[in-house]
């Protein structure tokens, strides 16, 4: 019988991509679509799915996953899996995928255009020529050459790696804090492994690219903040709760730190009227870093192809419940 | 020994006095604002090594002056206000500090292409709207590894520029008629054609000369040749593009915008048609400026008047 993919997600515009994957493998199959609140949509037709790919945000608990008569495999369409009781899934015989990595040059992106937003400073100087400046003398901050300033990269990861490569092309120092990772590893990447409490004190800009778990909740604080120096720029594109978010917001605006660039927040999606949007040295983008056509590709055929190797069978190297 | 500082622009010397003290203790210094004539008559005939601010004129009645110059040494780039064929005949060096902010207005044309690709800034209202994750964004973002950057002249900023985006995995291309292709070849760049370089670049870097060759070399013919979705960015001279040509490309389409530093009117009135253009950002001349790079600039214009005053011949004399 031809199978039935369910699809639930509200991010993307359109399907076109897993359809044309779809159909080429199962040139019968049924896809069908729900948004993130898909209960009624369950007991319609999700019950008889064979497979689904679903959003990250979606939630995925042990009550639905017992409604669900066929399915095989649930493909994410990114990597955190929080929301999905993978455990209840694996009693079910249900493999669960996710995809990692697919983003690493985006979010390297996002952090090393962060870094020269307040390093050079271009959007500072949007209303000179209005107040008739022109010249040097309309630079209102002290500007410091990129070059030969400290970058301190907290989780050396795949994404903390690549923001390294890009990094030493800006003959920045590099350093980093990550106890999983060791000085050999880094030796890869020409950084030199620090603890958090000394990276935090010589860094100038500091990127958090760190998984979030009870380990990192909350990792920076207070504490943290003043160890920091006066003019560091802090730049989250990991998850808005391993800051202490009010402690940051703090820190900005007591001038503990000189700014920060996030794309995380501690609450998404947002209500808009958190602290954080009144905070003029703070710029918030939309949890946007990881966004381009290139890994949105990646993203959506690796998901898909999750799914149809999970249903031949096969164990995909992102399976997260294995 | 005196050595004669002539300056308006610095808050002050500290930098100078410490290098000149540490190899002249015994150096006196003396200083003049631009306007210096007076001072000539009273001490600066005397002066062992002139410093001086670019924008200062050092014409022959002056230098016919000088009873014991040795150098004149140029804050900055230019030297065209000085008449060093006059020095010259008198022997008397001239240097300036070339290269000081390369890695400063390198930097800024990263800047400019990082602010173009992420638009960090521009999220603000679509958040109070209410817009979150993939729905805030309205436009297609390319990833910067896809793109491709042509530089336009090849000298130590395009370079630097080079440098960079190579690492950030994009496709370089130059176009400079004086650099070889072996350079090109070392640095994992590709030097193209002039109108190939327009035709198949993201991103158009100017970072050439401004002289009688390159005024104006973009003109209207080179923006028709650019992609639609192209950007443009000028940190070299205003005039080495066609302003009224690029605002008309803008408006009409034919190329995305531009990022420029540097305008055909500097300083401008305000009323000039490129403030008025929304895609195009322009900055008040700002690229080359640092904290490091005017310290580098100030050490090196002192130290090159030292360094001759000792005796030696270095490679920052422009009139040999």
């Amino acid at each position: 019988m031809a199978p039935l993919f369910w699809i639930i997600d509200e991010e993307w515009p359109d399907y076109e991509v897993e359809t044309r994957i779809l159909k080429e493998k199962y040139p019968d199959c049924i896809i069908k679509f729900s948004t993130n609140d898909y209960k009624k949509d369950l007991e319609e037709f999700g019950y008889m799915a064979d497979a689904i790919i679903a959003q990250v945000y979606v939630y995925i608990p042990k009550e639905t996953i017992e409604r669900l008569e066929k399915c095989k495999c649930i493909a994410l369409f990114g990597g955190g899996f929080d929301r999905v009781d993978i455990e209840a899934a694996k009693e079910k015989g249900i493999m669960v995928t996710n995809v990692q990595g697919y983003c690493a040059e985006d979010l390297a992106d996002y952090v090393i255009s962060g870094i020269y937003y307040f390093g050079k400073k271009l959007d500072f100087y949007k209303n000179a020529v209005e107040k008739g400046l022109w010249g040097a003398q309309s630079a209102q901050e002290p500007v410091r050459r990129i070059k030969g300033s400290t970058l301190l990269i907290i989780g050396c990861g795949k994404i903390g790696s690549t923001v390294a490569k890009r990094a030493k092309a800006l003959d920045v120092n590099i350093i980093a804090y990550d106890p999983y990772v060791d000085q050999n590893k880094m030796d890869e990447y020409c950084v030199k492994k620090v603890e958090l409490e000394e990276g935090l004190k010589t860094a100038d800009f500091i990127s958090i690219n760190a998984k979030y778990y009870e380990g990192t909740h909350h990792l920076l604080t207070k504490k943290h903040f003043q160890l920091m120096k006066k003019t560091a720029y802090l730049i989250n594109t990991a998850r808005g709760r391993i800051i202490n978010e009010q402690d940051m917001i703090d820190a900005v605006n007591k001038g503990l730190i000189a700014g920060a660039v996030v794309d995380v927040i501690s609450n998404e999606p947002p209500s808009t009227d958190e602290a954080i949007f009144d905070c003029e040295k703070i710029v918030v983008t939309p949890h946007v870093s990881y966004i381009s056509e290139e890994s949105y590709m990646e993203l959506k055929v690796r998901a898909t192809n999750n799914v149809i190797k999970m249903l031949n069978g096969e164990r995909p190297s992102d399976l997260v419940n294995g | 020994m005196l050595i004669w500082i002539i300056d308006n622009e610095w808050p002050d010397y500290e930098i100078e006095k410490k290098a000149i003290y540490e190899k002249f203790p015994n150096c006196e210094i003396k200083f003049s604002a631009e306007d210096y004539k007076d001072d000539l008559e009273k001490f600066g005939y005397n002066a062992d090594a002139i410093i001086c601010q670019i924008s200062v004129d050092i014409l022959k009645e002056t230098i016919d002056k000088l009873e014991k110059c040795k150098v004149i040494s140029v804050y900055g780039v230019g030297y065209d206000r000085v008449d060093i064929k006059a020095a010259k005949e008198k022997g008397i060096y001239v240097t300036n500090v070339p290269g000081y902010c390369a890695e400063d207005v390198s930097d800024y044309v990263i800047a400019a292409l990082y602010r173009h690709n992420k638009q960090l800034s521009s999220y603000n209202s679509d958040i109070k709207n209410g817009l979150w994750g993939a729905q805030a964004v309205k436009r297609k973002i390319k990833r910067l590894s896809s793109q491709s950057l042509f530089i336009v002249g090849f000298g130590r900023i395009g370079r630097l520029i080079a440098n960079k985006a190579v690492a950030f995995g994009m496709t370089v291309m130059y176009y400079d008629p004086f650099v070889s292709q072996e350079t090109a070849k070392e640095m994992g760049v590709t030097k193209v054609e002039f109108e190939e370089g327009f035709k198949t670049a993201d991103y158009i870097s100017l970072n050439s000369k401004l002289d009688n060759t390159t005024k104006h070399l973009i003109s209207e013919k080179e923006l028709n040749l650019m992609k639609p979705e192209a950007h443009i960015i000028n940190a070299s001279r205003g005039k080495v593009i066609d302003e009224k040509a690029l605002i008309k490309a803008v408006e009409s389409g034919k190329i995305e915008g531009a990022t420029l530093d540097v305008i055909e009117n500097e300083p401008p009135t305000g009323n000039e048609d490129v403030f008025k253009c929304e895609k195009i950002f322009v900055t008040p001349h700002i690229s080359y400026f640092s904290v490091d790079s005017l310290n580098e600039l100030q050490l090196t214009a002192a130290l090159n008047a030292i360094n001759i005053l000792d005796g030696k011949i270095i490679s920052e004399i422009v009139n040999k």
